[in-house]
């Protein structure tokens, strides 16, 4: 614990000093039981709603895999690669794989979708747009206050 | 020993701080049970990073520091923490804090210790002003720390600190006459 940091005022140097005099209050003795149900609770539930490093260490293992392949293939299809491996020719040969289909697929969409939304957005006018990102902001902000209170009010009848 | 047996030795060993820590904090019992037993659930969760650490106190304190704050702040509304509840009237001046008569006062100093009258002065200090007195005194922390993890202004901070000083003093001067302070 520091010392007194502000030595010239005397109201300060005695709450500090009586302060730091207090012991710790003793714990009830119902925390300890409290802490082993909470804990055997929480063991209870199965293991894919307990933190990562406390699943089993296979599936550790799988997850870890899947993670770094979701990543590489994100990773191989947005970042660009030059002359020796083409984008599109990558694209057309990941197609023939039946097990990264349904990702290319989603690709596909994802990226006519974006390729309209920007035609869309280049043939509105400044105050269209405008009007059309407030609505969005404003039902965002509606969504957010509403969710927050309806959790909040679940929460304090909980 | 084994992890179980090894992190129940941890919890004896820290309980009394963390709770203290937590009651300090939300001047509740009940509520500092309940952060305490997430305090330790946490620690349980990070066992594999704290069994045989000499930071686990710390670890202990801070968590429970930022669990109590987090706590604070959820119910900042329904407290009004961080308004004028019992502390300042429409001017923004300080009301003067409900102490027991002087007589029931000078009853009391004969029957309960000192440290009971402290931990009770504590306590009943308005929300705001204690807390930023336990995070000074208790936590260590300064000013614009404290100014920072409550959200307020430093002055506020400031001003809180020496009302809950000057509340504190008042409320234990006839225990330090009584003991010649």
């Amino acid at each position: 614990m520091k010392s007194n940091r502000e030595p010239n005022d005397p109201l300060a140097t005695w709450a500090d000093q009586t302060l730091k005099r207090l012991p710790n209050r003793r714990a009830p003795a119902t925390l300890m039981p409290r802490v082993l149900a909470a804990l055997a609770r929480q063991r209870a539930l199965p293991w894919y709603q307990q933190p990562w490093f406390r699943w089993p260490r296979h599936l550790q293992a799988l997850a870890f895999v899947l993670g770094a392949a979701l990543l590489a293939s994100l990773a191989w299809f947005v970042i660009p690669h030059g002359d020796a491996v083409s984008l599109t020719a990558a694209k057309q040969a990941a197609t023939q794989l039946e097990l990264v289909k349904p990702v290319a697929t989603t690709f596909d969409i994802l990226g006519t979708l974006g390729h309209a939304g920007t035609r869309l957005v280049k043939s509105l006018s400044g105050g269209a747009l405008a009007t059309l990102l407030g609505g969005a902001a404003l039902v965002w902000c509606s969504t957010l206050g509403l969710g927050t209170a309806a959790w909040r009010l679940s929460h304090d009848n909980h | 020993m084994s992890d179980p047996a090894q992190f129940e030795q941890m919890v004896l060993a820290y309980q009394d701080m963390v709770f203290s820590t937590a009651l300090r904090l939300l001047g509740n019992e009940t509520e500092a049970q309940d952060v305490a037993q997430e305090a330790f659930v946490r620690a349980w969760n990070h066992w594999h990073e704290l069994a045989g650490s000499q930071s686990v106190g710390g670890w202990l304190k801070t968590v429970t520091r930022n669990l109590c704050l987090n706590h604070l702040q959820r119910y900042r509304a329904r407290w009004k923490m961080f308004s004028d509840l019992g502390g300042e009237n429409d001017e923004g001046e300080a009301r003067e804090i409900e102490f027991a008569a002087p007589e029931t006062l000078e009853q009391t100093l004969l029957t309960v210790d000192q440290r009971e009258l402290i931990e009770d002065a504590l306590t009943k200090l308005p929300n705001d002003q204690r807390i930023a007195l336990v995070l000074y005194h208790f936590e260590d922390l300064d000013y614009a720390e404290i100014a920072q993890q409550l959200g307020v202004s430093l002055g506020k901070v400031k001003t809180d600190i020496f009302r809950a000083r000057e509340a504190l003093r008042k409320k234990l001067q006839p225990a330090r006459d009584s003991v010649g302070v």
